[in-house]
């Protein structure tokens, strides 16, 4: 039973969200907003075990004394004292939006621009013309890199086409060749869960 | 040689702080000739009529706000010089909060705006399970973002969505989705092409290849492409110009990447 409910919830689920999404004639009957309705339910679901299993995970860390244990106090306080904060006050307020804005926003920065010094470290190690088509990589990424920072159309003035024809081109063919395969194998995922073929998300060694 | 095979990366990440710190203090501004698709976003859009409906789907969050910010605020500027009425919507809590703070910058410049919230603009916020409200949207707004707006006030009695009720080709002329990670899907997906709807995506540039299969399948309208499309737009409709410091800024990140690319060519070579 511990196999088969789950696999049973998965095949109803995913058939009933496949029938509101493909049959006009079932959405008629309104189940498609009903649908909509379960799903906004189960985010919010989504977010109270998430709340919870963090608090769990973080006052265990804590208790055991755990290696960066004091991260998890400052973690557990932030999240309780924002989340306190706006049983008090809209999201909206001008406290809550401050906080957000001036906390998370340098924050969230701070890790964007880390990707500047990753990228520059890897230009310098990894990017080695080895072979032909390592050289054609570099000086497609090369044509892009100034084409996009407008340095190439100073010193070109068809650079920027040539930038246009790499994007329209050989990108639009390799990411219409990624983007297909992947929908092809979301599509046979989402028919083995439908089938009860797929059980590895519920923990089974057995695809 | 040797040394520069040797070489510490934290040489290299110093160089980035001083590209860095040189951008910030010593500003270079560089004007970028507008692309075909900066353009075409431009022309559709200044081709709207004065009360035309537009919505407008803010996805990126707090760390793309540099790049994106000066985009945003540069395309709903045009919006609000052409008279078009505004209808915002966020796909997390973090970008709705940027898309009002972006539009209140914008609304400030422009009485019709500045007092004009829920005649000539609103923002919807955020709703849990975002790609459900935006599909609902396409038969009723209000009653996809249950009734409020993002500070919670009803919708019920804002003229804006007396007149623009559903989210597709009957009530709106254009949709834009401002977005830094894979956002843009839905507003394909679930807008764009059901409804025929067209769809402007103003997108950083890293994501801009994505976007390509779409673009050519003539899914997308257009793509604003990252600092340089921001810059491109501010140019092309008399906007403040806040992204030619910008471009500036990744073409100096540029110059330096190419350099250390060739630099680590040239040592690997090297017997």
């Amino acid at each position: 039973m511990r196999k088969e409910l789950p696999i049973w919830l998965g095949t109803m689920a995913g058939a009933f969200v496949v029938a509101t999404r493909w049959f006009t004639l079932v959405n008629a009957t309104g189940v498609d907003r009903m649908a909509d309705r379960l799903i906004v339910a189960s985010y919010a679901a989504a977010a109270a075990v998430g709340f919870i299993g963090l608090t769990r995970v973080h006052l265990r860390a804590i208790d055991a004394r755990r290696p960066l244990w004091g991260y998890s106090i400052v973690l557990l306080v932030a999240m309780y004292g924002y989340a306190g904060l706006l049983f008090f006050l809209p999201a909206s307020a001008p406290l809550p939006s401050w906080i957000f804005l001036n906390v998370m926003g340098p924050v969230f920065s701070t890790m964007y621009g880390l990707i500047a010094f990753f990228i520059t470290s890897a230009a310098y190690r990894a990017f080695r013309v080895r072979n032909l088509e390592s050289g054609i990589l570099l000086a497609a990424a090369a044509i892009a890199l100034l084409g996009n920072s407008a340095v190439g159309g100073r010193i070109w003035h068809g650079w920027d086409g040539l930038v246009a024809w790499i994007m329209a081109v050989p990108v639009t063919g390799g990411f219409r060749a990624i983007q297909v395969g992947a929908a092809l194998g979301a599509l046979g995922t989402a028919v083995r869960v439908l089938l009860g073929l797929e059980r590895s998300h519920m923990g089974s060694p057995q695809g | 040689m040797t040394a520069l095979r040797r070489l510490d990366r934290r040489w290299l990440y110093l160089g980035v702080l001083l590209i860095t710190v040189a951008a910030a203090v010593w500003p270079l501004r560089i004007a970028p000739r507008p692309t075909r698709e900066t353009r075409t976003a431009f022309d559709l859009a200044q081709a709207l009529q004065p009360g035309a409906g537009v919505f407008v789907y803010v996805e990126y969050g707090l760390g793309s706000r540099e790049e994106m910010d000066p985009m945003l605020a540069a395309v709903l500027g045009h919006l609000a010089d052409r008279g078009a009425h505004i209808v915002i919507a966020a796909r997390s809590p973090e970008a709705s909060q940027v898309a009002e703070t972006v539009m209140g910058g914008v609304a400030a410049r422009d009485p019709a705006y500045a007092k004009g919230y829920g005649q000539t603009w609103v923002n919807l916020g955020y709703r849990p399970a975002p790609d459900v409200a935006l599909r609902a949207a396409t038969s009723g707004i209000a009653a996809a973002y249950n009734e409020v707006d993002y500070a919670g006030r009803p919708l019920a009695g804002m003229p804006i969505l007396q007149a623009l009720r559903a989210l597709n080709r009957t009530y709106f002329a254009l949709a834009y989705a401002f977005d830094s990670g894979d956002g843009f899907a839905p507003m394909i997906y679930y807008v764009g092409t059901p409804t025929g709807l067209p769809v402007i995506i103003g997108a950083i540039s890293m994501e801009v290849p994505l976007l390509q299969p779409y673009l050519a399948a003539g899914q997308l309208a257009a793509v604003i492409a990252g600092a340089r499309g921001a810059a491109e737009y501010e140019a092309l409709a008399g906007q403040p110009r806040r992204a030619d410091v910008l471009v500036g800024a990744s073409a100096m990140a540029a110059i330096y990447v190419l350099a250390v690319m060739l630099l680590g060519n040239l040592v690997a070579r090297r017997p």
